[in-house]
């Protein structure tokens, strides 16, 4: 009977304390490694380290701001699920994923046959999303040593993210999407001025605030011509 | 909804007593409450409450619904001398929700009902309106009567319907007149069909034979079709032996019932139609003439046969449920309690000893419940009748608790919840037995007033618990599992007992234990983060920043000092907590806090904290204890008691530039108060607490306080 109250009295302080400042700083870090037959590996990374004691906090509960938090196992669920889904799909190989709930860092990584599994993926994903956040396709010609990510912006999801509560909308104020990709040729040219080319040549990041993403600030598509 | 404004309104602000309404409350009401606007008044003006935001929008809702301009809430009529009364009450038939409200002058509630179009009704001196199918309002020139009635689904078991579905039927009769001509129209519409039935569209006939009938009326017609089609006469005098096996079908069938009927004759009429204009297409008249014949004969509609009222509704394949008789019994029960309500009860509430004897006149809310546990009772009823059956053993469920007793006091600067819980000579012994335990006068050498922004003390005898909680359960949960489970609690009950050395247990843990929150203080906090190289590769580093986070200690008697020095040996030895300089730092977290924890163990008390200092601090005798005899007797005088500084909370609060609902969150912290809850020991078999809050220096009042903090919310 104490054990119950004192967790309950505990959460209340800890909502208290933390969970009106929702304002929440999480990274998307998205890595491909491309080799020169055009497979490769992509690794997709959420760090959420730097609110851990808001999500610890927050995992204490059922429900913040009407959203039911999801459980570790609902969490682990969800991955497994993910992964049983990658290991399914056609030239999909290798995949793995990493929980860490001491930091909250999550990501899952395979290898792929072509760019074009990963197109795959992210249309058997995104199939049945009514809002697509992130409409990406790859690409890559491997006689004309070109590789290219597509990125077409979907106004529905600035249109989305304005429904949202002002509370809900602060999530991501403070989010960052990283996208780096990796060659075993050098770099001779990137067409997005945003991405900068590594000091070796062979590899490109581009970094965006969320913000910037939701409402069409930037452009994400990317051409790169290899050596 | 305009009711339901108007009811609120009339409840919110009514004062003073002149008129006891309590008169016409009767005798074995169950829930009884009441608000005493002459105790609001007391800290509150009308033009005050006016000019709040909370008034403005009611006078401008008001002033809408009711089509009258209203600038003070008094402009509704209520009598500033009275008190308001809700009960609730329960007879065989009604459970009925009665509220009860003194008027000044009725011009204004009869001006929103015209307005309203509503039909008043005049009964002796009052007038009454029928709100909905259930609830009714009536008024005379001293009270308003508002009543909202449901049905007991158990009364009608075993109902004879038949007056009431009698007087039904007459009044649908009447109605029915006015209507034939419509129905005329609508037989005439259904004469030509759109598109011709098919076999799919056979619908499902419940009388067999009838069903053999229609789907052989279905191929009768196609091999008529096909023969007029092709000019075909030779094949007529084959389809005699269809038209007598149709017959054969009829005759087997005696009467048919709902929806068959309907059935029928939609599907045969369109089948008909077309088989009659195909009929047309025969050259020879006489063939013609034949065909007809033979359509004419194979034709039944359900006029054919006796047509009985089944009592099974195939429209949503339920029982017959008397849905509508059940809705207009329900409506007149609650309109004779209305009529009732309206003239002074034969035995009121004042003569229930029970009731006079709780309800204190300087309480601005009582809120009275005859016997708690003969309620939770029925509501648990309810619920397991739903589910199946009835249960049995049902007034011993939860009759350990009786009569349930509350009322808020305005006083001065502080508001104060006062409750009372009677519990039955068996109930009083367990909790009394429970409770038999002082608090540990050492837990207060480890507070600090100075920087306490609350605590929560519990104080129960865990050896006494022990040996009685599952007794308490088995008492309580038994009966609902319907008497079939009731031995195996109890068995459980014993193994319970059996199975834990309740003498050793208790040395462990004594029963009393102290949270307390002692900060909101800056901590440092690590966090992952990536750093990249000039290749782009990352690595993950650590990095700190700091966040404030509150502190607490928890403190629990124990007294077993070599069973607790083993477990943390253990623990040690598993590397699942620290040894650093006296006192031990959890490592393997699964408690999912995402603080640093440690713990100690000193003079009987074990300490759990977050803060290293504090607990350093206790360990070698340096802590700086304050604690006022306030808070001490607090603590000490019951089984459980809680303090909130909501003034320091305020302070130490970190409101974020860019958190949501900075301006309410600015304002809470500000104007934050001070909440304290208490409890009592049991006396004369009576559980009692109290939940007082007090009213931030800077408002005179709760009542304004309260105005104010509306005033703020968005």
């Amino acid at each position: 009977m104490i054990g119950i109250n004192f967790k309950r009295t505990l959460s209340f302080i800890f909502i208290l304390a933390f969970l009106c400042p929702l304002t929440s700083c999480f990274d998307i870090i998205d890595e491909i490694t491309l080799n020169a037959d055009g497979s490769g590996e992509i690794t997709l990374t959420a760090n959420l380290s730097k609110s851990k004691t808001k999500l610890a906090s927050i995992m204490l509960l059922d429900t913040v701001n009407g959203y039911k938090v999801p459980a570790r196992e609902d969490i682990n669920h969800a991955l497994n699920k993910a992964v049983t889904f990658l290991q399914n799909t056609e030239g999909i190989s290798n995949v793995s994923k990493k929980v860490d709930f001491d930091n909250y860092i999550f990501s899952l990584s395979c290898h792929f046959r072509s760019v074009n599994n990963i197109d795959d993926i992210l249309q058997e994903v995104t199939k049945n999303l009514k809002v697509k956040p992130l409409l990406f396709s790859y690409n890559f010609d491997a006689t004309k040593k070109v590789f290219s990510k597509n990125y077409s912006y979907d106004t529905e999801v600035k249109t989305e993210y304005e429904k949202l509560k002002e509370d809900d909308k602060k999530v991501f104020d403070e989010a960052s999407y990283t996208s780096i990709f990796r060659f075993e040729h050098e770099i001779t040219a990137s067409s997005n001025a945003k991405a900068k080319i590594s000091k070796s040549k062979r590899a490109v990041m581009m970094r965006a605030s969320a913000l910037d993403v939701i409402n069409g600030n930037i452009n994400l598509t990317n051409k790169i011509q290899l050596k | 909804m305009k009711y339901l404004l108007l009811i609120c309104a009339l409840f919110s602000f009514t004062f003073n007593q002149a008129q006891d309404l309590r008169e016409h409350i009767p005798y074995n009401a169950t829930f009884v409450g009441s608000i005493d606007g002459s105790k609001i008044l007391e800290s509150v003006t009308i033009s005050e409450l006016d000019n709040s935001k909370l008034g403005k929008e009611m006078l401008k809702a008001f002033s809408k619904e009711s089509g009258q301009e209203l600038s003070s809430i008094e402009d509704i009529g209520i009598n500033t001398n009275a008190t308001t009364y809700f009960y609730f009450e329960k007879n065989d038939s009604l459970s009925y929700t009665v509220l009860l409200v003194p008027l000044k002058e009725p011009q204004f509630l009869e001006q929103a009902f015209i307005h309203d179009k509503a039909k008043i009704m005049q009964n002796n001196n009052y007038k009454y309106v029928q709100a909905d199918n259930n609830s009714y309002v009536a008024w005379d020139n001293n009270k308003m009567v508002f009543v909202i009635g449901y049905s007991n689904d158990e009364y009608f078991t075993d109902y004879d319907f038949s007056t009431i579905e009698t007087e039904l039927k007459e009044v649908s009769e009447e109605s029915a007149e006015g209507q034939v001509s419509e129905v005329e129209e609508v037989m005439e519409a259904t004469e030509q069909p759109e598109q011709e039935l098919t076999y799919d569209d056979l619908p499902y006939l419940y009388n067999y034979s009838l069903h053999l009938y229609a789907s052989n009326y279905y191929y009768f017609s196609e091999d008529l079709k096909q023969a007029a089609k092709n000019n075909n006469s030779d094949f007529l005098e084959q389809l005699e032996e269809q038209v007598e096996q149709l017959k054969g079908y009829i005759a087997e069938i005696d009467s048919i019932s709902n929806p068959d009927p309907e059935n029928l004759d939609n599907f045969i009429s369109n089948r008909a139609y077309f088989l009659k204009q195909a009929a047309l297409s025969f050259e020879d008249p006489s063939d013609r003439e034949y065909a007809q014949k033979l359509i004419d004969e194979a034709t039944y509609y359900s006029d054919s046969f006796k047509v009985y009222e089944s009592p099974y509704n195939y429209d949503d394949t339920s029982y017959l449920d008397h849905y509508d008789e059940k809705r207009v019994l329900e409506s007149k029960w609650t309109a004779y309690m209305l009529h009732k309500t309206m003239v002074p009860a034969q035995k009121s509430i004042m003569k229930n000893k029970q009731y006079t004897a709780q309800f204190d006149s300087k309480a601005v809310i009582n809120i009275w419940n005859s016997h708690l546990g003969n309620t939770m009772s029925e509501i648990y009823s309810g619920m397991y009748n739903a589910l199946q059956g009835y249960p049995k053993s049902l007034d011993e469920m939860m009759g350990g608790y009786g009569e349930f007793s509350a009322n808020l006091y305005l006083e001065g600067p502080e508001a104060r919840i006062s409750v009372d819980m009677e519990l039955s000579d068996e109930f009083a012994d367990i909790y009394q037995r429970m409770g038999n335990q002082k608090i540990n006068s050492n837990f207060f050498k480890y507070l600090n007033e100075d920087k306490l922004l609350g605590y929560m003390s519990y104080n129960v005898n865990f050896k006494n618990t022990l040996e009685e909680y599952p007794r308490l359960l088995a008492k309580t949960y038994g009966p609902l599992m319907e008497g079939k489970m009731q031995d195996e609690i109890a068995i459980g009950a014993d193994l319970f007992s059996l199975l834990l050395d309740e003498e050793a247990v208790a040395k462990l843990i004594k029963g009393d234990a102290l949270l307390a929150f002692t900060g909101i203080n800056e901590k440092e906090v690590t966090y992952t983060d990536y750093e990249y190289d000039e290749d782009y590769n990352y690595t993950a580093v650590e990095k700190t920043k700091t966040e404030k986070l509150p502190d607490f200690i928890l403190m629990a008697s124990t007294e077993e000092m070599s069973l607790t020095k083993n477990i943390i040996a253990y623990l040690v030895k598993k590397q699942l907590v620290e040894a650093e300089n006296g006192y031990y730092k959890i490592k393997d977290k699964k408690s999912e806090l995402p603080l640093e924890v440690y713990f100690a163990i000193k003079n009987d008390i074990f300490f759990l904290t977050t803060s290293a200092s504090d607990i350093s601090d206790i360990i070698n005798d340096r802590y700086t204890a304050k604690l006022s005899g306030k808070h001490k007797k607090v603590i000490k005088q019951g089984n459980f008691s809680a303090f909130f500084n909501g003034k320091r909370f305020g302070e130490a609060f970190p409101v974020e530039t860019n958190m949501p609902n900075k301006k309410i969150a600015e304002y809470a912290v500000k104007n934050a108060s001070d909440f304290y809850l208490k409890s009592s020991k049991i006396k004369n078999k009576t559980m009692h607490g109290e939940l007082i809050m007090e009213v931030p220096a800077n408002h005179k009042s709760t009542i304004s306080y309260l105005l104010d903090f509306i005033e703020h919310i968005d």
